[in-house]
């Protein structure tokens, strides 16, 4: 991939679930493991591979967590802070 | 006539008529007040409903049948038997054993409605919507006062990121369920990935809302996966059958719902590290295909050869210069000798015509080590940036202009030479023979021979990186310590020049 395709796939993945990267990021190495694919295309799995873990890791770091007291009122839902 | 009696006589009478009536073993339901507990252990107190009253006495034994501590207010169904206090004349009832009002009801009413939503296919395993395997949000329907909600905060920190959101409800008395309803649905509009139904331990009064119809619709209504956790382990209600996944207690719920963060990322990483090693597996299969073209990428075999092959050039072209200084100085003495014999046009003629087409060779010869060159920089730009990591291929670019320069200088120089060639033979005037033809073709076709051979190098600039290699006095690459003795001189080669070196250690590796 050049820098312009790989920046392409990070905005992909940035969209994605956490749920939907892993699994990508799983079928990648599986598909990469099954064999198959030449040196170009398993440099290019891998590639993916790596901007989909640096996703996980980011959602997996990301310590700040919010706790909110919900409440429907006559403006519609207003979330509180709860604690 | 009437008879009469004593006041003694007629309260005894009075109880063994009670005795007989059918005032004896039966329950009655009313409402505790006024109890008072003697020291003795028996209570007393008023048995009520909303339209009459009746004394009561349990004695220190009968409160051993019991499981509860009775106290004012309970509605409670109690059983015994009615009596006269002969002493007052007062009748009462003696309590043998209580149990609250209601349960027996709610017991009924929890196995009718339970079998019904059964029946109706409410309590399905194929109804059940999947968990999310990573919810990033939350819900949770509890009371916002209780120990709940802050059990379910402190089990999810260390487990994956999630954002929790609570609808406030009650959990128990009249209109908690309405509340647990309105919250579940709450929960859907707003969009989170699953909501926990919670509550902590109770009695079975405590936990009836989430007895409810209502509660049992509203669960499986959810568009969200609905996660319950009410009550102890032991505790099951119509909710955990509703449910999509049952949680033992509300703290279970966290852990059933959330995996370990540390887990999470074990899985990231070893899958990453399967990836690694896949991919260093298929670049070693690639270098080994690579060897076995004959194609060794190996940085000390494609220094030594590439040298090899330039000396090899240099010294081609100094032989077939010199051969070919030697061939017309002969041919130009024959031409000398000849020309006497031949008019001067003609000789001219020959000439020009000789000179013009080894003019052509030479810049044939050219053209053809510029073309193999090209192809063979452009091959092993390929290859290179196929084995190489990504930071090199950046590299790769200097490399090939470094390496076109060279092939460029050995191009030129060959050129040159083979000018030299031709232009002396013009000075001389001398006519070239067939011989001469012949060598200048073989000279062409050497150094078409040597310049395709370096197609089968990767021509890395790798001397620029300060490698150097070896030679024996006798011109032999040394590729080893055990070839040199102590005393030997070496010539050391690097990318601009060489140098004469004395041995003066040697040490082997073990």
């Amino acid at each position: 991939m050049n820098e312009e395709e790989s920046a392409r796939f990070a905005e992909e993945v940035g969209k994605m679930s956490f749920e939907e990267s892993i699994q990508q990021l799983e079928s990648l190495v599986e598909k990469l493991e099954a064999g198959g694919t030449d040196l170009d295309q398993s440099l290019e799995i891998y590639e993916k591979a790596v901007i989909l873990r640096n996703h996980c890791k980011k959602v997996l770091d990301d310590g700040q967590r919010r706790i909110k007291k919900i409440l429907e009122t006559s403006s519609g839902v207003v979330e509180t802070d709860f604690e | 006539m009437s008879e009469t009696m004593t006041v003694t006589q007629l309260n005894n009478r009075v109880k063994t008529l009670l005795k007989h009536a059918s005032v004896t073993n039966i329950w009655v339901s009313g409402e505790i007040s006024g109890i008072k507990k003697y020291a003795s252990g028996h209570y007393y107190f008023t048995l009520k409903d909303p339209t009459g009253a009746v004394a009561a006495v349990l004695f220190a034994r009968s409160r051993q049948n019991m499981t509860f501590e009775p106290r004012d207010g309970d509605k409670v169904e109690a059983f015994g038997s009615a009596d006269v206090y002969p002493q007052t004349g007062k009748y009462q009832f003696v309590v043998e054993t209580m149990r609250r009002s209601g349960i027996g009801d709610l017991y009924i009413k929890f196995e009718e409605l339970k079998s019904r939503l059964k029946e109706e296919g409410l309590f399905d395993e194929s109804r059940k919507r999947k968990m999310p395997l990573y919810p990033r949000r939350i819900g949770v329907v509890t009371s916002e006062s209780g120990a709940v909600i802050h059990d379910i905060i402190t089990t999810s920190a260390n487990r994956f990121p999630a954002d929790i959101f609570l609808a406030p409800s009650q959990v128990q008395g009249e209109g908690a369920a309405k509340t647990i309803v309105a919250g579940i649905e709450l929960l859907n509009r707003f969009g989170v990935d699953v909501i926990i139904v919670a509550r902590g331990g109770g009695s079975l009064e405590d936990l009836w809302p989430f007895n409810e119809e209502i509660v049992a619709r509203a669960i499986v209504a959810s568009k969200t996966p609905v996660v319950s956790a009410v009550g102890h382990e032991t505790d099951f209600t119509i909710a955990d059958f509703s449910a999509d996944l049952r949680a033992p207690t509300p703290t279970g719920a966290a852990a059933l719902i959330l995996r370990d963060r540390t887990e999470v990322v074990s899985d990231v990483e070893s899958m990453m590290l399967r990836a690694t090693k896949t991919l260093e597996s298929v670049s070693r299969s690639m270098e080994d295909r690579l060897e076995n073209l004959g194609k060794r990428v190996s940085l000390s075999t494609v220094m030594n050869e590439m040298y090899i092959r330039v000396m090899q050039v240099d010294d081609l072209s100094e032989r077939s210069n010199k051969a070919m200084s030697l061939v017309m100085e002969r041919a130009g003495n024959r031409v000398e000798m000849a020309s006497s014999r031949m008019s001067s046009g003609r000789t001219e003629q020959w000439m020009e015509h000789k000179s013009g087409y080894l003019e052509d060779l030479s810049s044939r010869a050219a053209r053809a080590l510029r073309s193999v060159s090209d192809a063979a920089s452009s091959r092993y730009g390929l290859s290179a940036a196929r084995i190489m990591p990504e930071a090199i291929m950046s590299d790769m670019d200097g490399k090939r202009l470094a390496l076109d320069s060279m092939l460029d200088k050995i191009a030129s120089k060959a050129a040159d030479k083979m000018k030299g060639c031709d232009m002396r033979m013009v000075a001389i005037g001398s006519r070239p023979d067939k011989a001469m033809e012949g060598i200048a073709e073989r000279l062409a076709s050497s150094l078409e021979t040597a310049s395709r051979n370096l197609e089968g190098l990767n021509p890395l600039n790798v001397l620029s990186r300060g490698y150097g290699f070896i030679t024996s006095a006798e011109g032999d690459v040394l590729t080893s310590a055990g070839s040199m003795s102590k005393g030997d001189m070496v010539t050391i080669h690097m990318r601009d020049g060489s140098a004469v070196a004395e041995v003066k250690e040697k040490e082997m590796k073990r």
